[in-house]
């Protein structure tokens, strides 16, 4: 039987005192949800309807502004980089550190922030706006299993979709920067191409991608978890949205540190 | 005599040390409208959710159709689920889908799920019963609060379920679509024989639809009778609700 967290609308003022702060607490909650993601993805009915419809709705409609904030990022640290890289004589290696910059480290962090921003709080208030409307516990109570049909879709399509978008905000940025090297200079695609790729090797991408299918599964879980529990009430759906965005931003960049050590070690001790 | 379709005894339950079920005992029997009323938190909603199973109580026994849900498995609660439907205060359709798809959510994810186009007949059929098959292809946004009721207790009948359990079907509703809806209240045990559980500050629903009122105060539910008996009760409190 299902065991229950909530309380009744009768103490919410009692609900809302007590601090939901505790770290550990939080952590070994999320932990206990996560594992239920584990435990049930491999169980039909797969839901691929809700599944797909994720994937368009996270992935296609994040599009615009992954295009737009890569491209600029590009198409800026290029201008930025101009100045300093002319003082050595050196400005025919910028798309070569754009390239390195974007694809290892700001393509991943920032198409996950974005989509932490838009997407995170996309999914925690609509989970969140669900349970304070009842809308989850109708679903269970129709014999439906709510986490299967609203977070496993939700997890899978992002963590589906994320790589694909670092990827294609690497290459915007690379359009970007590419523009924006031919308002200072002259350079032909192709050379801008090889410059680009010119002390890039495979395991400079790879990490890249592992990192984007993990930022990928954290947003939506995160997001998915703030949302599950949110509160009663509007104030609740927003704190939830809130917290998937501040959350997901946090785990992000300790995940982004913890691969940029882990990458760092590889390369050192089996390269 | 008709069976219990829904039996509790000793029920408790707290949150925080709030005590808001204190030893709750009630029975439904099959083809019975049983009536809950009492004041604005006295824990009536949690009662009807505890029954349900989407509130474990801290004690107590609650047998639906014969089964103890402390005995059963989660898979085994979904199951009996089927048999009891819920209609929430709000209504609580999915936002993100239009009435049919509504409709046939549950439908399609039954264990043996119907064809596609037995699903659309039986979508059809349930607006047809409470009157709003013009309604099929809007979103509950577009639905007021009487639509919204309707058109839940629309997908709480397309599972076919043997009793459901009312949270106050009427409050906010005008007058009109009150009456509409205590007509279909009365019309699901007329014609399916469906026994029920109502939550309800309405005097109006209580006294139309009620074989038997309950009234729970203080967490305890020691008063019970018709409607015509606790308005004549000898405890003022009991009969300020009548009033």
């Amino acid at each position: 039987m299902k065991k229950d967290t909530e309380q009744p609308e009768e103490n919410i003022p009692e609900k809302s005192e007590k601090s939901k702060g505790n770290f550990f607490r939080t952590l070994g909650e999320l932990t206990v949800f996560t594992s239920r993601f584990f435990a049930l993805v491999w169980h039909p009915p797969y839901e691929l309807d809700e599944l797909f419809t994720q994937i368009f709705r996270l992935g296609y409609k994040s599009l615009f502004l992954v295009t737009t904030t890569a491209f600029i990022i590009g198409f800026v640290m290029s201008l930025q980089l101009y100045p300093s890289m002319k003082t050595f004589g050196a400005e025919d290696l910028i798309p070569n550190m754009v390239a390195i910059a974007v694809i290892r480290e700001i393509g991943p962090v920032l198409t996950g922030l974005i989509c932490a921003g838009k997407t995170g709080s996309g999914i925690g208030a609509e989970i969140g706006s669900m349970k304070v409307t009842d809308q989850i516990d109708a679903m269970s109570i129709s014999g439906v299993d709510p986490y299967k049909y609203l977070v496993v879709t939700r997890v899978l399509a992002m963590t589906i979709t994320m790589p694909f978008l670092v990827i294609y905000s690497a290459g915007l940025s690379l359009i970007g920067s590419y523009v924006a090297v031919n308002i200072t200079d002259d350079m032909s695609v192709t050379m801008y191409i090889n410059s680009a790729f010119d002390y890039m090797y495979f395991y400079d991408f790879v990490p890249s991608i592992i990192k984007a299918f993990f930022f990928g599964f954290t947003i939506a879980m995160v997001s998915c978890f703030y949302g599950y529990r949110a509160d009663y009430g509007t104030v609740g759906v927003g704190k939830a949205a809130n917290a998937s965005v501040v959350i997901s931003s946090l785990i992000i960049f300790f995940l982004d540190m913890l691969a940029a050590q882990l990458s760092h070690y590889y390369q050192s001790n089996f390269v | 005599m008709k069976e219990n379709v829904i039996e509790v005894k000793d029920l408790y339950k707290s949150f925080k040390g709030k005590v808001v079920l204190d030893g709750i005992n009630i029975s439904l029997k099959k083809e019975e409208n049983l009536c809950i009323i009492g004041k604005s938190g006295s824990g009536k909603s949690v009662l009807l959710r505890s029954i349900i199973g989407l509130f474990e109580p801290d004690s107590g026994f609650i047998s639906v159709f014969g089964k103890n849900l402390d005995d059963l498995h989660e898979d085994e609660v979904i199951s009996l689920r089927k048999k009891v439907g819920y209609l929430f205060q709000e209504g609580a359709l999915y936002d993100s889908m239009n009435v049919e798809e509504n409709l046939a959510f549950p439908l399609k994810r039954q264990p043996h799920p119907k064809s596609h186009k037995e699903i659309k007949e039986a979508v059809r059929l349930a607006l047809q019963r409470v009157g709003l098959l013009s309604s099929i292809n809007k979103m509950p946004q577009e639905l007021s609060g009487g639509m919204k009721k309707r058109i839940a207790l629309a997908r709480t009948l397309i599972l076919e379920p043997e009793v459901i359990l009312y949270d106050e079907p009427t409050t906010g509703l005008d007058p009109v679509t009150s009456k509409e809806i205590i007509e279909l209240i009365l019309e699901m045990r007329a014609t399916n024989g469906i026994s029920a559980i109502i939550v309800t500050h309405d005097m109006y629903c209580a006294r139309l639809t009620a074989d038997r009122i309950l009234l729970l105060n203080n967490g305890k539910m020691d008063v019970e009778g018709s409607f015509e008996e606790l308005k004549r009760s000898d405890q003022e409190w009991v009969r300020a609700f009548f009033e």
